[in-house]
């Protein structure tokens, strides 16, 4: 190295090394501070004082020659990020260890390689690693992970090519996939190399996508040091380079030694700690589980005599706990009776080595087991890592599931309480219609919408709150931290301003909306625990629905009642479907021409035995949300059929019912079956039966619609759209529908005949009705003078207050249906 | 044919890796240096001194490196000088996150003062290559 230089880097580096006391005492004022909980500010200044500090210290040691700095500072750092602030707060003790470590290198910095600088130029080839890659992505992959572990790499895209620069300059191993696509004879010339290799001492590592037995074979045979398959694990890639460059482990093996000889074990130990084992040397069995608990070896070795308990009740002892079933048991012993070395290995033992054993036997034998105990405590570790982390994440979108999200919930909530953070807040964010696109695109499209949606969230929040997919098209944000409802406010409206742009579906763009609800959470609130503000954001969500989408409401309190009421209510709907608890009552429809009663429209009451009467307004959306309203459906269907077929056997007649069908209902696959079913079962003619459908259910799917009011229209039932003029109505659309009669909405009836703009509406809708060949019925129809305009304008049936209020059956019947004398007129 | 990198202007605010990065840039890889100890005053002094390439510190109070970068796109007299940034934190993520904002590439810290030119000079030339 040149002198200048040298002399330059040792004055900077002395520098560095006369402040390293100040960082050490700078380490342990924000170590201090920062455990103070932020109501106080100093505490959380302090934190990010100490991170930032630590942060600098990682990022400078090794650049000034004390490696060890940037290691510890750098595993310090990340244990704190890794670390919920409550968990480190309530428990830093957990990290002293560490710090003691680190406060240490600050005080006697060890002189490491000057930042690799001196090996560089010591020996060019110490580092040197050459890897045979034809992939360009995957050479990139190595490249970088090999570089940021220190090594100097040379990347090769034949073994040809590298074969040339082997012959120039050595490297210290050697890296490659098995067979490249250019090598013909590749297995001969791979075994070629493989002895180039060998007789130069360099290690070959294969990682390799193959995974069949005969190249596996090949490459024991070629003398291979390791055999990695592909996708290689990063870590388990640079540990397995370290351990065959360094000849041994970067995190030390653990042994374990129990023996009474305290001379024998300083022997064993100095050989072990010779190969980079850690040793613990114990002459006292009886604080052997201690032992295991704190040191955590990988390795027992027992004296089979000792005073105080045999290695082979010692051994049973530790077996005896299936958590230390991983750790191989080897007994020592100069016994060499056979039946005693079968007893210790049938009882505890892995294996059993006779007395006397020199040292560096006892070593070879041991280094094995260490590294094939390694090898299966690094699986284990990495199935449990993933599984977990498979447990806590929906496979979907790797975002956080429900259940990871109910904890982290419950701790954010904590530091709420706790006066850690101010607020906090959950929010629901859904896609509104989403079942539509799933429906129109197929599940597999509808998927990919979820996981843009889920990447669209977690890059436009800030990274601090936690974003997660409980389920469904529904995704929960979590905001551990928030300083207000102002920022409630910001959020909801930023959260609905990403779906400002369309989302790519197949070929299309669809434009969607959100709908949110929030549960803001403040430490007053101590009684609500997580479940509770699930449900509060829940509620929340529902009623943005059902304000019309596209919108966000937050919590408030005297939602809550509303919530409790409806829960009641929906377990009470249930029992009321078993128990039977509904009845049917029936409003008339009347001819306008000549006052004749030609049907009827079924409505339902619910009799709660504690409430009393329950208006349909009430339970229907009860239902709707719950899951019922399919069997409520079925209920009225059902019954209305047999009520039918009751007046046909009482009376010999029967006066047309129409029946209310929810979308739902309508949407089922099997429901004109369903009708035509019941039809027969109760031997009524599908004339006696008409159905009213909302216009919204029947555009949701045109074709399979037309097709089922075909059908429907074969068994001679007849269809009415209800609440026309309500959603979404559209006349063209209507002519596509084979239908029978328009139900105009009593909200445009309601007004007249005062509301000119409601007449001119329902002029135009009788109108074209007519002009299509429909018949038109004016619902709520509450007095003469609405009955006289509706005649006027030539509308074909009413329907309301004026006629007849809904009426139970018996009233029905003796006043309709039991006059013998054939039709029945409006009385009034 | 890469140009060669004469000048660099070099952000950093901690006065040690300055001193070492200076020493390493200048004594081993012979480049021209210029100090700025903060994103403000880079944005001053960049203007004038146009220099070949800016290596930067990601992490730096106030104005950090990526928001320095951004404020020099805006100017025209700047926004062609190539910015290699230097951090502790070399996530793959990041790294990519660093290229896409329009860097040429990223130097570890904790770097090696005998490499530091070899490695600004790769990236240099990588960066010509594409």
């Amino acid at each position: 190295m040149d002198e200048v230089v040298k002399e330059k880097l040792s004055s900077i580096r002395a520098r560095y090394q006369a402040q390293l006391e100040q960082k050490a005492e700078q380490l342990e004022l924000f170590w201090q501070q920062s455990k103070i909980p932020p109501t106080v500010a100093v505490g959380e200044t302090a934190l990010s004082e100490l991170l930032h500090l630590l942060h600098r210290l990682a990022g400078s040691g090794r650049t000034f020659g004390f490696p060890d700095i940037s290691s510890v500072a750098l595993e310090l750092d990340r244990s704190i990020r890794d670390m919920d602030i409550t968990e480190y707060r309530s428990d830093p003790e957990a990290l002293l260890p560490l710090k003691q470590k680190l406060l240490k290198c600050l005080a006697q910095p060890v002189e490491g390689d000057y930042g690799g600088a001196d090996r560089h130029f010591r020996k060019d080839t110490e580092y040197l690693v050459y890897v045979v890659e034809d992939d360009p992505a995957m050479g990139e992959w190595f490249h970088q992970a090999l570089h940021s572990h220190g090594y100097d790499v040379c990347m090769f895209r034949s073994l040809a090519e590298m074969r040339e620069r082997f012959l120039k300059q050595r490297p210290r191993l050697v890296i490659m996939d098995v067979i490249l696509p250019e090598d013909v004879s590749a297995e001969l010339r791979v075994c070629e190399d493989m002895r180039l290799f060998n007789d130069a001492n360099v290690p070959v590592v294969i990682v390799s996508s193959r995974s069949e037995f005969n190249t596996r074979l090949m490459a024991v045979r070629a003398g291979v040091r390791a055999y990695l398959t592909k996708p290689v694990n990063q870590t388990t890639m640079i540990s397995c380079l370290h351990e065959i460059i360094e000849e041994q482990p970067s995190d030390p093996y653990r042994i374990l030694l129990v023996d009474d000889d305290e001379d024998l074990i300083n022997i064993y130990r100095l050989n072990l700690e010779e190969a980079g084992v850690k040793v613990y040397g114990l002459t006292e069995p009886q604080r052997t589980l201690e032992v295991l608990e704190s040191f955590r070896p990988e390795l027992v070795v027992l004296d089979l005599h000792m005073p105080v308990c045999s290695g082979l009740e010692l051994g049973q002892v530790i077996r005896q706990q299936v958590r230390y079933a991983n750790i191989p048991i080897v007994f020592l012993s100069a016994d060499s009776s056979e039946d005693i070395q079968l007893e210790a290995i049938r009882l505890a033992g892995d294996d059993y080595i006779n007395k006397p054993i020199e040292p560096w036997r006892l070593r070879t034998n041991l280094l094995a087991r260490l590294k094939r105990a390694r090898m299966v405590n690094q699986y284990v570790s990495e199935l449990v890592k993933e599984i977990s982390f498979k447990e806590q994440h929906d496979a979907l979108t790797g975002l956080p599931n429900k259940m990871q999200l109910e904890s982290r919930l419950k701790l954010a909530m904590r530091n709420v309480r706790e006066g850690v953070r101010k607020h906090m807040a959950l929010f629901l964010v859904d896609i509104d219609n989403f079942q539509q696109v799933n429906d129109a695109y197929g599940h597999e499209l509808g998927d990919q919408l979820l996981v843009d949606m889920a990447k669209r969230l977690e890059s436009s929040l800030p990274h601090s709150c936690i974003v997660s997919r409980p389920g469904g098209d529904e995704f929960a944000i979590l905001f551990k931290s928030m300083t207000g409802p102002h920022q409630v406010v910001h959020y909801s409206e930023r959260l609905l301003e990403l779906c400002d742009l369309p989302f790519v579906v197949g070929a299309d763009e669809v434009k969607l909306s959100f709908s949110i609800g929030v549960a803001p959470y403040s430490a007053h609130m101590r009684a609500i625990d997580s479940k509770t503000l699930f449900k509060q954001a829940d509620t929340a969500l529902f009623r943005a629905k059902g304000s019309g989408k596209n919108d966000y409401v937050i919590f408030e309190s005297r939602m809550e009642s509303e919530l409790i009421a409806r829960v009641t209510l929906a377990s009470d709907l249930r029992k009321a479907l078993q128990n039977d608890e509904f009845h049917l009552v029936f409003q008339p429809q009347v001819r306008l021409d000549n006052n004749d009663i030609v049907g009827a429209e079924v409505l339902i009451r619910w009799e709660h035995p504690r409430r009393g009467l329950v208006p349909p307004c009430e339970f229907i959306p009860v239902a709707e949300s719950h899951g019922l309203i399919e069997r409520l459906g079925e209920y009225v269907l059902r019954s209305s059929i047999r009520y039918l077929a009751k007046c046909l056997s009482s009376f010999s007649r029967a006066i047309p019912l129409a029946v209310n069908v929810s979308p739902r209902q309508f949407a089922a696959p099997e429901f004109v079956e369903q009708i035509a079913e019941l039809l027969n079962e109760y031997d009524v003619d599908g004339g006696l039966l008409e159905l009213e459908i909302t216009e919204s259910a029947l555009a949701h799917d045109i074709d399979t619609a037309v097709n089922k009011l075909n059908r429907l229209r074969k068994l001679g039932v007849r269809v009415a759209v209800d609440d026309f003029g309500t959603g979404f109505s559209n006349m063209a659309s209507l002519k596509r529908y084979p239908v029978d009669m328009i139900k105009i909405d009593r909200s445009f009836i309601r007004d007249l005949p005062h509301d000119e703009d409601d007449l001119a509406i329902v002029t135009a809708i009788i109108e074209m009705g007519h002009a299509l060949g429909l018949k038109l019925l004016a619902e709520g129809v509450e007095n003469e003078e609405q009955m006289q305009m509706m005649r006027e304008r030539k509308c074909d049936l009413v329907q309301g207050f004026y006629i007849s209020r809904p009426m139970p059956a018996d009233a029905f019947e003796s006043q309709y249906i039991e006059n013998l004398h054939g039709s029945s007129k409006l009385t009034r | 044919m890469t140009p060669p990198i004469q000048k660099i202007v070099y952000v950093e605010d901690e006065p040690d890796i300055q001193a070492i990065a200076q020493m390493a840039l200048e004594s081993i890889g012979g480049f021209n240096v210029i100090l700025c100890s903060s994103g403000k005053e880079a944005l001053d002094i960049i203007p004038v001194e146009k220099p070949d390439l800016i290596l930067m510190d990601v992490m730096m109070p106030e104005m950090d490196g990526p928001s320095t970068m951004e404020a020099l796109r805006q100017d025209p007299l700047c926004q062609d000088i190539p910015v290699a940034f230097m951090t502790a934190k070399v996530q793959k993520s990041e790294i990519d996150e660093f290229v896409q904002l329009g860097a040429i590439g990223v130097i570890p810290k904790p770097f090696d003062p005998m490499t530091l030119s070899d490695e600004v000079r790769g990236l240099w030339a990588k960066a010509h290559k594409d």
